[in-house]
């Protein structure tokens, strides 16, 4: 017995000396560290750097609505939603929920009004999760013409409330940004790398969940909805208001956005990324490459998306067959993404640590 | 004929050691005693039993609900400590009766958590429920307690080596070769893991392993080497696939009941605090109880041989379809993931509306359900019936996408097809396409 035994252990140590000739060994840690490193770190820095000029031109324009200052605001909020769409894409951080309590969209306008004309509000009520972050901004700035919103701001009665509102809910975006983005520069980088193994919670695990979460929010909610094909059964019938950023018109933007930084965490961009990955284990779509067949699936989607005459509210109206090509095309990414990826990758994407088989 | 038969019956009724079944049914209760009370301490009860609020129970017992958070607890309270009372054979019927009714029921409440290895318990506190009550001072058994529990346990092996007996298993290397290359940080293997011919090594070793296991554990001479290999085996699939969680360790130390008695005699002589006294139990007659158990287990046993054929009745690819997939110790067999939206119709406007399905389920069950036909149907009829009042007579259908081994995502059912107007049942499901 005991002679077998050693026999085996010398085998397997003789094996394991000559190494196969290394075919580009593939390394999580180094693909956590492209991706944590070169992508996500920078992108919540990106968007932090944007909320502070958001900040520092609504103080402006608050000091003295004009025109010029709410030009130039609009500019900083439109800069920091579309940067904002790189860390929603990979939102997973411990304590943070960016998405849920930043972009909570379609804006609860009749809650907005109330919380104006009382002039109190808890914004970590579920009441007002669609009242605030950028939708609320994309209400406040954008649903009127800009000398009705510059008016609002000056001569409307309610007008101290409602400067009182958009800095509440700019130092919520701030406070926020600033929370998340110091946290992953700070602590969460380490722990994201050293999470490198197969098994559950970690993080291969956790950003191929939250990609195709992504995913499958950018086709319901920030195409489906407004088509009426998706939600509680009094819809049903086309939705024009309930895209992403519908008062300023740049639903079609930010999904573009959100698309190509999707697909830069999904290539790595110079670095190791899940394409490598994919590639690596050999993996394929019906004949070809896995990696290249959801490659060319994300810029399907991103020319759908570009094909979209105007903004998507408008687009419904004139345009539907193409958002309805944009709809399955995301569909087709998504189930990409969520059952051919993370098959392949052979992660455990359980959600609860639990006994298998 | 006479004389055999009798020596038919003689074998079963000899008397052989009661050590192993006594080593055994501690081992057993000890295991069951901290992976139960685990259970509980890692909050999988409110988890899996409380928190969801839509189950999947299995076809024939719907009647089986659960209890809530009060009713759960104190059913694994119970099933703890049953388990420790087993392990020391205190109240042993009524312990180990009172063990198997509770474990089942928890395992009836909903296909999300099916495993083979609880179906496993379920059957093996099945067994335990008819061996008489062994204690310290037992010298004999008959030979068919002990038998039994071999038998159950070359079962398992068996059919889980017989199922790997497929084209993908043994001639692709399936899935073996999508799992293995991302356990590349495993000590010493993991540098091969990448290499298409270690997945066909393991696939073919483990086929012959689980096929033959059970002749080489029965047989004296080779007993030990095969339980070397039994170690070997389920130590190398829990560094392998870390997350399969306590079970290598359970068919490990329950896999004992092969080892010759003088293992057991040892292990029980060197726990004793006092030299005990050899009382000679009067050997058990096979008088008419132990008649109509042996009528039961071979009835069992008939049982446990047909389940895993089953599935020959449907026609149709197995792993799509799993018809006949549970009960049938196909373990770790393929790589299937899944995705399902689910859509209401309603008959009179034609109006058609996606159903967000994390509304009502856990990703546990979404998970779960996304690849499994049977869960797809049940969990159509739970929104027929949801919406049937807002609706008029309400349609389900189901976009089901689902890879196996690999294989490019395809449709797993007809979404045209009202699932609200299909019934669930042992009967070929036609709807379900990759037929």
């Amino acid at each position: 017995m005991r002679h077998h035994f050693v026999v085996l252990v010398c085998i397997l140590l003789v094996i394991s000396g000559c190494h196969p000739k290394n075919k580009d060994q593939f390394d999580r840690t180094s693909l956590l560290t492209n991706l944590g490193n070169n992508i996500i770190v920078p992108a919540y820095q990106n968007f932090n750097a944007t909320v502070l000029v958001l900040k520092q031109k609504g103080d402006a324009f608050a000091a003295s609505p004009s025109l010029t200052s709410l030009d130039s605001l609009k500019q900083a909020y439109l800069a920091s939603y579309l940067s904002f769409q790189a860390v929603e894409a990979y939102d997973f951080s411990a304590s943070h929920d960016l998405r849920t309590a930043l972009n909570s969209f379609p804006a609860d306008t009749a809650q907005m009004k109330s919380n104006i004309l009382s002039g109190s509000y808890d914004f970590n009520t579920v009441n007002n999760l669609r009242a605030k972050g950028f939708p609320a901004i994309d209400y406040l700035l954008f649903a009127t013409s800009a000398q009705e919103v510059v008016s609002l701001f000056t001569t409307d009665a309610n007008a101290p409330n409602r400067k009182q509102y958009l800095n509440d809910v700019m130092s919520e975006i701030t406070s926020k940004s600033n929370a998340a983005s110091s946290e992953w520069s700070s602590t969460f980088i380490g722990t994201f790398i050293a999470a490198s193994g197969m098994d559950v919670g970690s993080s291969v695990g956790m950003l191929v969940n939250d990609m195709s979460f992504e995913m499958e929010r950018n086709r319901r909610e920030r195409v489906g909805n407004s088509l009426g094909y998706v939600g509680s059964l009094s819809s049903g019938v086309l939705s024009p208001y309930s895209v992403e950023a519908y008062y300023s018109g740049y639903s079609k933007e930010l999904l573009i956005e959100n698309l190509q930084q999707s697909k830069t965490l999904y290539t790595g961009a110079a670095g190791n990324g899940f394409d490598d990955y994919l590639d690596y284990l050999n993996a394929t779509y019906y004949n070809d490459p896995l990696s290249t067949s959801i490659s060319h699936q994300f810029d399907v989607v991103i020319q759908a998306a570009q094909d979209v005459q105007g903004n998507f509210s408008d687009a419904l109206v004139n345009d539907k067959p193409t958002m309805e090509t944009l709809f399955l095309e995301l569909k087709k990414l998504t189930v990409m993404l969520k059952v051919d990826m993370s098959s392949q990758l052979g992660v455990v994407i359980n959600y609860s640590d639990n006994d298998g088989d | 004929m006479v004389t055999k038969r009798k020596s038919r019956f003689a074998f079963l009724f000899a008397e052989v050691s009661a050590a192993p079944l006594l080593v055994f049914r501690f081992a057993f209760g000890i295991m069951m005693f901290l992976s139960t009370l685990r259970f509980i301490l890692k909050g999988w009860v409110d988890v899996l039993y409380v928190k969801p609020t839509f189950f999947f129970p299995f076809y024939g017992f719907e009647w089986i609900k659960p209890m809530g958070a009060v009713g759960m607890y104190s059913v694994f309270t119970l099933l703890v400590l049953t388990a420790f009372l087993v392990a020391f054979g205190w109240f042993y019927r009524a312990s180990i009766i009172t063990f198997f009714l509770l474990f089942t029921y928890v395992e009836l409440i909903d296909k999300t958590n099916y495993l083979n290895h609880y179906y496993f318990i379920s059957i093996v506190s099945f067994l335990l429920c008819f061996m008489p009550p062994v204690n310290r001072k037992t010298k004999s058994v008959p030979r068919w307690t002990v038998l039994t529990l071999q038998l159950q346990m070359a079962l398992v092996y068996f059919f889980a080596g017989i199922a790997k007996i497929n084209t993908d298993w043994l001639f692709h290397a399936l899935p073996l070769k999508i799992w293995l290359p991302s356990r590349y940080n495993v000590p010493i293997l993991g540098s091969f893991l990448n290499e298409n011919w270690i997945a066909y090594v393991f696939s073919w070793c483990g086929m012959l392993f689980d096929t033959l296991i059970p002749f080489l554990l029965f047989n004296r001479k080779t007993v030990w080497y095969a339980y070397a290999f039994v170690i070997i085996f389920h130590v190398l699939t829990s560094i392998l696939f870390p997350f399969i969680g306590v079970f290598p360790f359970v068919m490990i130390v329950c896999a004992t009941i092969f080892l010759p008695k003088e293992f057991h005699e040892r292990l029980i002589r060197k726990s004793a605090v006092v030299e005990r006294s050899e009382t000679t139990l009067v050997p058990p007659a096979p008088n008419l109880r132990t008649k109509l158990i042996l009528l039961i287990l071979c009835l069992h046993f008939i049982i446990q041989f047909a389940l895993p054929f089953r599935y020959l009745l449907y026609p149709g690819k197995l792993f799509y379809s799993e018809q006949g997939f549970r009960f049938s110790w196909r373990v770790m067999l393929m790589e299937k993931a899944g995705y399902v939206i689910f859509y209401i119709k309603d008959s009179y406007t034609g109006k058609i509306i996606e159903v967000n399905s994390r509304e009502f389920l856990t990703m546990q069950q979404l998970k779960q359900m996304s690849t499994q036909p049977d869960m797809i149907l049940q969990f159509a009829h739970y929104l027929h019936d949801l919406y049937a009042p807002s609706l008029s007579n309400p349609q389900v259908f189901a976009e089901a996408y689902v890879t196996v081994n690999g294989r490019g995502s395809r449709l797993l059912i007809d979404p045209t097809v009202d699932l609200a107007s299909k019934e669930d049942g042992f009967i070929n499901k036609k709807w379900i396409l990759t037929q």
